[in-house]
């Protein structure tokens, strides 16, 4: 079975936090954080039980864990940081937090999760050899997550790596959707704070995916940048440099030896300079890129559909969380038309998280039910679309509350 | 030929009928009744009676050459022969087989007879029913029918269409479907019989029979000139070919008849006698018109084989076939005791038989050869009960509760598959087997104990004796004669340290070896008898210091029950250790400092270390790390004190052997050597101890040079316990240890804690990821290129790679655990699952 699907644009897990008692907390991932805070404030339907306590919300993001590779590897990050105790990711030794005994059950019963917990666990778990090499970045949208964040750094027996960006990203001003489609996303980033800002699609790969497809269409691959050998075209899989004045093509294989010289040990590369324009690039920045060229036909497809179908209005991130945030606001063909569109993708393949929009796909959002293992979750990822898109309309309350119980059985 | 062969057969026939006068006869009033519907099926065709004249003829002949009574008697005999063998195919399948084998015998006495074949024919169709199934059989008779009917004149077809097609047809249906509705097997083989009598009276018997007992009866106004005339004119080629054929042994009757469909039922009914395939052959070959020539020499080169082959080859078939009827299960044979009624009375039965069929008997007899054990078996109940066992028809002795519950206590019982104990004689066999088995495994060969043997030392006594048995009789020399060495109790005497240190040398000269030798040996079983009790002398402990200051240096802590060990055991290398300290001091003080470590006082990380660093791969329960590692040591040990010093290397072999028992097993009474592995290994050595036998015995000096050959054999035969005398226990000989390349390999790597050995692993699986070659294909990327693209691993998948090669090919020999392919990945934070969930389910998709 081969991976059948690009590394996604964007996948989280979030440390939420209760505005009310901020000590109530709770870990989940997702591929479009914006949809599902919603969805834990009640705003949207599909949100954990857990979270819908109405003396609770609203909850807030207070920090994320950007970047995973894949939906399964943020599951597994997911599940081992609400699950330190047990977790076979962290070595006994430094474990930091243990069960606090047994359920009636049978199994360790998980120990309260405060912000300080969850932040060492985090600390923890980005330091242990499963979860180091992965190319994730921190966010944090809250100072005082951060400033604790920072204390517990300190405390620290070892330091996470070096290389793992740590973004603060505090609203100083009210945040607020910003309207303004023609801008670029890179200026709306700097505009808009917190959650809304985060780029969810591809598109600030879109430069980079133009040029491979400018390359790879005109077949001038040229030969490799390090072996020199002559890149057949179709033959292999090529990774282009990311700069984009940059055209050194490279095979995946040399690239990442060219990126692991310092390091031998590792098969994992993090980042390294380009051999042709030496400009330093995240691996994991030029491997999106040729996952997309080599197997995210429909997400680059949609990329530039996007564009060109909808000059004028809002690329397809944004249309995203525009749709869930103000879907009475849009206008009936609209929705209509996204409606078939994912229908379309459903029939087509399986549901995928990065791509739901809207409300139609909140029910995949209830894999925030925090006790599930990511086996049985990404099965429920696996479930035939066409049944889940037969449920979607009328069986979401249910099917959340399904998840519930399964976690209340697993807990 | 043929009028000879007319000639000839007559008397023949004649002995045969008499011979099958044996089984009751049918009432007149049957044959009568049977004759009326064979002539009728005869006459219903018209051209038959033409033939018929034919065959007349020949019988006629026939007659002629004898007294027409005799032939009329034989007729009759023969039908009523061939009527008591339709009857008993109804009835039961052996009685058929019992004629059948009457039949054989028929043939067997004479080949030519007519009427025995024909019995035969009757008796192997019979047999072809009961061995095919049902359905087949109708099927096939029907076929066979049809096959015989193409080649004979239409005037037979017709004949066969009539009365034999018909009856056949209806059987063949009837079967299946009664089948189906599970009727009764009486029918069926009604059925059969209907078919068998149709068919083969309509081949042959009919066509002879009925004919022949016309021509009987008309015998007087037949003129045999005429009829032979027309029977060349009747013959196409086929015929002259089937004269041919039929020569030998259907001449006599049917010869004259020269039908040629009668007379190739005839010979198919021989041949149906070795086996069914053949008669399909033939009655196949049949219909395809044959030039006369090549079917002439073709039959009779047949012909040639036939005469030959119906007296001999017929009885191997039936050999063949008799055990397959009788074939005896373990629960048969178990059981038959139980069964004795029926048993016997099935041989009652069948002994007239068997009597005319000497070969089955002795067949028989070869198969009950284990009922009755070969050898005599001396030892009482145990005999009688695994004689029950094996299937003897002993009559089973009613035994009081409480005698046969003695009984039961001194039973021994075999365990095995059941072709294991159906091939082994007798389990006295197997007894003695194990027994010697023990008793050579107590002989203290240092060489297999020491390194494989994880068994606790056990009680000397039994093997004591065997190897004194054995040594007495290797003291004799080439001419027989004994060898005036004196035995010397160790143990016991005083003399004992006395004389070694006055011993020069070993090796130095051969007679002082020779002596040494028996010191050693004798002295070693006797010093070996564990005694705990006993306090160490003081050159015992000057000894065991020497021991304990081994170059190689002792690895763990001393247990106090090692050291008792050592003590108990340090008798033994006394006198040697004499021997050798003034020679070389130095070098055996070196040598000798080694002493196990109490690997059971080790931690299990410590114990995973250890095993590490003897390269292998982790062990989880810590008593098999522990015997793995005493092994290692062991061997390890061994190994350098064998290179070393020639002569010591039993001292290790026994203070580890020794030393083993503490950590590991309480000593065993019954000491039993584990199945597996350690004793393969150590037959090995013997082989390679073996194989340097010729080489030992060069070097060393022995008195009777003259036969090293012998000696050679002495000691490959005799016992192992020959082998470990010190002479012969040259470095040389210590290098071929199993254990030997890893601890060479060790010299690479000195320490390697498990986490190294796993390091290890880790390098190469890296290495075989990255090594192995780019993918052209964008869809099936390689591990490394998946690996780079972030896509989670499937961790079955990979660990099929790698352990279908690809770990072969940067050169590491095993095959890894996907558990430990796991570890690797999370080590080398690669995303992987597993394909297959908690659940059960497997992942179909990403």
């Amino acid at each position: 079975m081969p991976m059948d699907r690009p590394i996604p644009a964007f996948y989280c897990c979030y440390l939420l936090r209760s505005t009310v008692r901020p000590n109530s907390v709770y870990v989940g991932s997702t591929p479009n954080p914006v949809r599902r805070l919603r969805q834990h404030n009640g705003d949207a339907k599909g949100g954990a039980v857990r979270t819908s306590r109405a003396s609770l919300r609203p909850w807030e993001m207070s920090c994320i864990v950007t970047g995973f590779p894949s939906h399964i590897a943020a599951l597994q990050f997911e599940w081992a940081w609400q699950n330190p105790h047990i977790t076979t990711h962290i070595p006994a030794e430094s474990r930091i937090q243990h069960a606090a005994g047994k359920k009636r059950s049978g199994p360790p019963k998980r120990p309260r999760h405060s912000v300080a917990s969850l932040l060492s666990n985090l600390h923890l778990l980005l330091r242990v050899p499963t979860f180091s090499r992965w190319p994730l970045e921190l966010r944090f949208f809250s100072e005082d997550v951060y400033k604790s964040w920072l204390k517990w750094c300190k405390s620290a027996a070892k330091p996470i790596r070096e290389s793992i960006n740590i973004i603060p990203d505090f609203p100083p001003l009210k945040t607020e959707v910003s309207d303004s489609d023609e801008s670029p996303r890179a200026k709306k980033r700097k505009l808009s704070h917190g959650i809304q800002g985060l780029a969810v699609a591809y598109e600030n790969e879109k430069a980079h995916v133009e040029k491979g497809k400018n390359i790879v269409d005109f077949e001038r691959e040229g030969s490799c940048a390090i072996c020199h050998d002559q890149l057949e075209h179709g033959d292999g899989i090529y990774a282009i440099c990311p700069a984009p004045a940059c055209e050194s093509v490279t095979h995946i294989t040399c690239l990442g030896q060219h990126f692991l010289r310092d390091d031998e040990d590792s098969l994992v590369p993090i980042k390294g300079k380009c051999p042709s324009c030496g400009t330093e690039h995240r691996w994991v920045d030029v491997v999106k890129e040729l996952t997309l060229r080599m197997r995210g036909q429909k997400e680059v497809e949609k990329l530039f559909k996007v564009k060109r179908a909808r000059t004028g209005k809002a690329t397809a991130s944004r249309a995203a969380i525009e749709s869930s945030d103000e879907e009475d606001e849009m206008d009936e063909e609209a929705q209509r038309q996204e409606i078939e569109d994912q229908l379309r993708e459903l029939a087509a393949s399986d549901p995928r998280r990065e791509k739901m929009v809207g409300d139609w796909h909140e029910i995949d959002d209830s894999d925030d039910s925090d006790t599930r293992s990511i086996d049985s979750r990404t099965s429920v990822a696996s479930r035939p679309a066409g049944t889940q898109a037969k449920q979607l309309a009328r069986l979401n309350a249910i099917i959340e509350d399904s998840d519930w119980d399964d976690a209340e059985i697993l807990d | 030929m043929t009028e000879m062969l007319i000639l000839s057969s007559p008397p023949r026939q004649f002995a045969s009928f008499t011979l099958s006068s044996s089984p009751p006869l049918p009432s007149m009033d049957e044959i009568v009744q049977k004759r009326p519907r064979v002539l009728r099926t005869g006459t219903w065709a018209a051209p038959i009676p033409q033939n018929a004249t034919a065959s007349f003829t020949s019988a006629a002949s026939l007659l002629k050459s004898t007294s027409t009574t005799e032939a009329i008697s034989a007729f009759g005999l023969e039908d009523n022969v061939t009527e008591e063998v339709k009857p008993a195919k109804t009835t039961k399948p052996r009685k058929a087989l019992a004629k059948k084998v009457e039949g054989e015998t028929k043939t067997t006495k004479k080949p030519s007879k007519p009427a025995a074949t024909e019995d035969n024919g009757d008796t192997t169709v019979a047999e072809k029913k009961k061995t095919k199934p049902r359905a087949k059989k109708a099927t096939e008779d029907g076929s066979e029918a049809k096959e015989a009917v193409a080649p004979k004149p239409r005037a037979k077809k017709a004949n066969k269409g009539t009365s034999g097609a018909d009856a056949k047809e209806k059987p063949a249906r009837k079967p299946r479907a009664k089948k189906a509705t599970g009727e009764s097997q009486t029918k069926l083989s009604k059925g059969k019989v209907i078919k068998s009598s149709a068919t083969i009276e309509t081949k042959a018997d009919e066509a002879t029979k009925s004919r022949e007992v016309n021509a009987i009866i008309k015998s007087p106004e037949l003129d045999l000139p005429k009829a032979i005339q027309r029977r060349f004119d009747w013959t196409p080629p086929e015929a002259s070919n089937r004269s041919s054929v039929t020569t030998a042994s259907d001449n006599a009757l049917s010869s004259g008849g020269l039908l040629s469909g009668q007379k190739r039922n005839g010979f198919t009914n021989l041949f149906g006698s070795y086996g069914f395939t053949t008669l399909k052959v033939e009655s196949s070959s049949v219909p395809t018109p044959l030039g006369t020539e090549i079917t002439r020499k073709r039959k009779l080169t047949d012909l040639v084989k036939t005469s030959i082959l119906t007296a001999a080859a017929a009885s191997p078939k039936e050999k063949e076939k008799a055990p397959k009827k009788k074939a005896r299960t373990i629960t048969d044979q178990a059981t038959s005791a139980y069964a004795g009624e029926e048993e016997e009375e099935l041989p009652a039965r069948s002994a007239p038989l068997l009597q005319y069929f000497p070969l089955q008997i002795s067949e028989r007899s070869s198969n009950d050869g284990f009922k009755v054990p070969p050898k005599p078996r001396s030892k009482s109940p145990v005999k009688g009960a695994s004689k029950a066992k094996k299937g003897s028809t002993q009559a089973p002795i009613l035994l009081s509760p409480e005698s046969a519950m003695k009984q039961v206590g001194n039973q021994d019982f075999v365990f095995g598959t059941s072709s294991q104990l159906a091939r082994e004689d007798s389990p006295t066999l197997l007894r003695d087997l194990h027994a010697a088995m023990q008793a050579s495994n107590q002989d203290d060969d240092p060489f297999t104990d020491s390194v494989f043997d994880s068994s606790p030392p056990r009680p000397r006594g039994p093997g004591l004796t065997t190897k004194r048995n054995l040594w007495s009789v290797a003291s004799r020399d080439g001419s027989g004669e004994l060898l005036d060495v004196p035995m010397i109790d160790l143990v016991d005497s005083p003399t004992v340290d006395r004389r070694t240190p006055a011993l020069p040398v070993t090796g130095a000269t051969p007679l002082a070896t020779k002596s040494e030798i028996w010191h050693d040996i004798g002295s070693t079983p006797a010093a070996k008898v564990p005694d705990p009790a006993k306090a160490p002398g003081p050159i015992e402990a000057a000894i065991r210091e020497e021991l304990l200051s081994s170059p190689s240096g002792s690895r763990g802590i001393k247990s106090p029950k090692i050291s008792k060990a050592l003590k108990d055991d340090s008798e033994l290398p006394t006198p040697k250790s004499k021997t050798r300290a003034p020679k070389s001091p130095a070098k055996s003080k070196k040598s000798l400092n080694k002493q196990m470590p109490n690997f059971a006082a080790y931690t299990d990380a410590q114990l995973a270390k250890e095993i590490a660093s003897y390269h292998f791969k982790p062990v989880k329960k810590r008593d098999q790390m522990i015997t793995l590692l005493e092994r290692c040591w062991e061997s390890k040990n061994e190994a350098i004190l064998g290179n070393l010093s020639t002569n010591l290397p039993p001292v290790p072999a026994k203070t580890s052997k020794d030393a083993v028992p503490p950590s590991t097993q309480p000593a065993k009474p019954s000491p039993k050597r584990p199945r597996g592995r350690p004793r393969k290994e150590s037959t090995v050595r013997y082989l390679e101890m073996d194989s340097d036998m010729p080489l030992s015995q060069a070097r060393t000096p022995k008195k009777t040079k003259k036969k090293p050959k012998k000696a050679v054999e002495d000691i490959s035969d005799s016992d192992r316990a020959i082998t470990p005398s010190p002479p012969r226990r040259s470095a040389s000989q210590m290098t071929p240890l199993p254990l030997r390349p890893s601890t060479s390999d060790m010299s690479d790597s000195p320490e390697l804690s498990p986490g190294a050995a796993q390091d290890l692993l880790f390098q190469h699986i890296g290495h075989a990821v990255t090594s192995a070659p780019r993918s052209l294909d964008s869809i099936n990327p390689s591990w490394h290129e998946k690996i780079l693209l972030y896509d989670p691993i499937v961790l079955e998948d990979l660990t099929v790679w790698l352990n279908t090669g690809a770990l072969e090919k940067v050169g590491w020999d095993g095959e890894v655990d996907p558990k430990l392919v796991k570890k690797w990945c999370e080590s080398k934070s690669i995303c992987c699952l597993w394909r297959e969930n908690l659940r059960g389910g497997a992942r179909g998709r990403y």
